[in-house]
């Protein structure tokens, strides 16, 4: 009586370790990247896309770029109190703005490594035909580069918590230094408990 | 007579002023241009505004919240050329706050010269009936 027991405990345990085990899979679906996304007030997707697209569209139907001069990007402070990608908000700018044909980009400090790497290793290296090589000192210098910065005011009691953004992105022309074009873009998200 | 003659005054007086300074575009019916997805209770979509800045089409439209407290509409646009095909991707989904009662005008601009026309898509997910 007392071994029939153990066994059936036993099979017991075991087939709700199974059970349990099944029940903890998480559930995968796939979601609609251009929904907006209130999971919660922290930078977000919806803001990254916002500001990103309010941005691109200001400058291209701004007369500056008429000519569709060259640009550079410069650095995107961030100075809120979280860790927001900066560099993926520029990256988007620059996407809408080259698919638009408003702007033509030069490489950023950023890419910088990448390019002169590439020169060097193709006329340096010994391994490429000469006369189809790309030539160093053929580099095009940007007429303006983009820089920015985005902030926050964030306002917390017992059940609210509210926070503003605020994104400025300034176009400086590189050889007068003069500020040709700059536009912001406020948000404000509130959470209640 | 004299009465006929200052109508037709007017009437030429009125066509001259149009000629000189012309209207912003309208949008044949707001319904043409506008795909509101439900019935929102208390936001309205009144006037739709069209004109050219530095080659980008911009769209204004006048946006009406009937209820007294803030409500939240969803919008985005497909921007469409000459043909009615669409010359930008998808856009995303954005919120837009109006206050209660308020009247308020919604700025758009298009993302590339190629865009002509456009259809408004607007979701109003607190508020519709």
């Amino acid at each position: 009586m007392f071994r029939l027991n153990r066994y059936s405990a036993l099979t017991l345990i075991t087939a709700s370790a199974l059970l349990a085990g099944c029940a903890s899979q998480p559930v995968v679906s796939y979601g609609d990247s251009k929904a907006v996304e209130t999971v919660t007030n922290e930078f977000g997707s919806t803001d990254l896309q916002t500001i990103a697209e309010t941005m691109a569209r200001s400058l291209a139907s701004s007369p500056v770029v008429r000519n569709r001069p060259y640009v550079t990007i410069a650095e995107v402070r961030n100075k809120t109190s979280e860790y927001i990608d900066t560099r993926s908000i520029t990256q988007s700018i620059r996407t809408q703005l080259l698919k638009a044909g408003a702007v033509r980009f030069t490489v950023d400090t950023m890419d910088m490594g990448n390019q002169s790497e590439e020169l060097m290793r193709q006329n340096q290296s010994g391994l490429y035909d000469k006369s189809k090589s790309k030539k160093i000192g053929k580099m095009q210098g940007a007429d303006y580069r983009l820089e920015g910065e985005i902030t926050s005011i964030v306002k917390r009691t017992s059940d609210v918590k509210d926070v503003f953004y605020k994104f400025t992105l300034t176009l400086v022309d590189n050889e007068s230094g003069t500020i040709e074009w700059a536009d912001e873009k406020e948000i404000r998200k509130t959470s209640r408990r | 007579m004299t009465l006929v003659k200052s109508l037709l005054l007017s009437t030429a007086l009125l066509l001259g002023g149009t000629t000189l300074l012309p209207a912003p575009v309208y949008a044949a019916t707001v319904a043409d241009k506008v795909d509101m997805q439900g019935k929102p209770k208390y936001l309205t979509i009144d006037t739709l505004r069209m004109a050219t800045r530095n080659g980008m089409l911009v769209v204004e439209a006048d946006i009406k919240n009937r209820h007294n407290d803030p409500e939240t509409l969803l919008y985005r646009v497909t921007w469409l050329d000459n043909s009615g095909m669409r010359v930008w991707e998808e856009e995303a989904w954005k919120p837009y706050v109006v206050q209660g009662t308020q009247k308020t005008t919604l700025h758009l601009t298009a993302p590339t010269k190629q865009a002509t026309d456009f259809r408004l898509e607007v979701n109003s997910p607190e508020n519709t009936q």
